[in-house]
């Protein structure tokens, strides 16, 4: 038994020690709308590498309908299927977390306008021919005083579970070989407008993490078990030592870069770590 | 059991962990703590070659790059061991001249 609440504490320790390697994403530039190719492309900018993620919907608590992109600091969602003269609620974000939230009209013509924040909550009145309006479902109640409402459907219940971000381990644990992580983050750190060596080392697990994740393209040298991985969108490389710890982590200018790498192709399955 | 230590294709400095290329020619991306050379990044996308490096670095002065990797107590970079050989040279010819120079008077 005292094994057990040793096992807990250790637990939250680790948590808490995890809980301040990472920082948090912010975006440094307001969402735009602009209409696309039958769509809507909604773009935003963050201060670091990370997803690309919406979901959307005509009630601010029921976002049912999804859209993703790629990893960068440059986001592009689609959103597909909007219909004109009515009043979306947006929320944009990285793959694990959100980042804004807003209105997105579409007018009589098809033009998208964007408003931060969901303001007034209430619905849109009903159009002549509109869809089946959703019904308005309030936070299940179970989340502020522990005692159940109607129980919602299990895909509403799942809208309102904010997903949690991965914390990073401590440097020591993901960082190969710690006195040359300051050199390597004054040299490309930058490329992920990291704000410590710390955080550039966190990016670099995070990188990881997506990689397999993602299935991002990666390659195994047999010859020194170094691992390559190559992000093409975001254009982003990193090597990682045989037991999962980062060599660098920085994003080449030559074209050519992830080609001339050495190794062969390998899936995350395959993976020793 | 001592290990083994492995040099710099740039400056020559002998103290990196790993080779700097492994026999598939992948990098190691060990940043040199003398002079900064990144093999994978300097020369495979800067393109610059050890050499290139070596003359720039030494042109600013070869001071030691790494900020957390101290150097060595006995290090001194190639440039000023070179300076240090040539003052000496001249110095010795300065006084062998002199030495001359007395003989005579």
């Amino acid at each position: 038994m005292t094994d057990w609440i040793r096992l807990l504490l250790l637990t939250g320790l680790i948590a808490l020690t995890c809980s301040g390697t990472s920082s948090a994403v912010e975006l440094t530039d307001a969402v735009s709308a602009t209409r696309k190719d039958g769509g809507v492309t909604l773009a935003w900018k963050t201060d670091t590498l990370c997803g690309t993620k919406a979901a959307y919907g005509t009630h601010p608590e029921l976002l049912n309908k999804k859209a993703d992109g790629a990893l960068g600091l440059y986001h592009e969602v689609t959103l597909a299927d909007l219909a004109q003269d009515k009043v979306y609620f947006v929320r944009v974000g990285t793959a694990r977390h959100w980042l804004a939230e807003g209105r997105l009209t579409i007018s009589k013509d098809g033009t998208p306008s964007w408003s931060a924040g969901f303001g007034d909550t209430k619905p849109e009145p009903a159009k002549a021919e509109v869809e089946p309006k959703p019904t308005p479902r309030p936070l299940p109640k179970i989340v502020e005083d522990g005692e159940a409402d109607t129980p919602p459907p299990a895909k509403v219940k799942q809208e309102t579970k904010q997903p949690v971000q991965p914390r990073a381990p401590p440097t020591q644990e993901t960082w190969g070989y710690m006195p040359s992580l300051q050199d390597h983050y004054e040299r490309h750190g930058k490329d992920f407008r990291c704000t410590s060596a710390d955080d550039y080392a966190a990016k670099a697990w995070l990188f990881l993490q997506y990689a397999k994740h993602k299935s991002l393209p990666m390659k195994w040298d047999d010859s020194d078990g170094t691992l390559r991985i190559w992000e093409p969108t975001s254009r982003a490389f990193a090597a990682f030592n045989r037991d999962g710890t980062t060599k660098t982590f920085f994003r080449p200018n030559s074209s050519t870069y992830w080609s001339r790498q050495p190794g062969r192709l390998i899936k995350p399955t395959e993976l020793p770590f | 059991m001592p290990k083994v230590k492995h040099t710099c294709a740039a400056c020559g400095f002998s103290g990196l962990r790993a080779p700097q290329r492994s026999s598939s020619g992948g990098a190691s991306h060990e940043i040199c703590p003398a002079c900064g050379f990144e093999p994978g990044y300097t020369d495979d996308d800067q393109n610059i070659t050890p050499a290139q490096w070596k003359k720039q670095w030494e042109k600013a002065g070869s001071t030691w790059f790494s900020k957390g990797t101290p150097p060595p107590r006995a290090w001194k970079p190639a440039a000023k061991k070179t300076a240090a050989k040539k003052s000496a040279a001249v110095r010795k010819t300065k006084t062998a001249t002199k030495k001359k120079s007395g003989k005579k008077a």
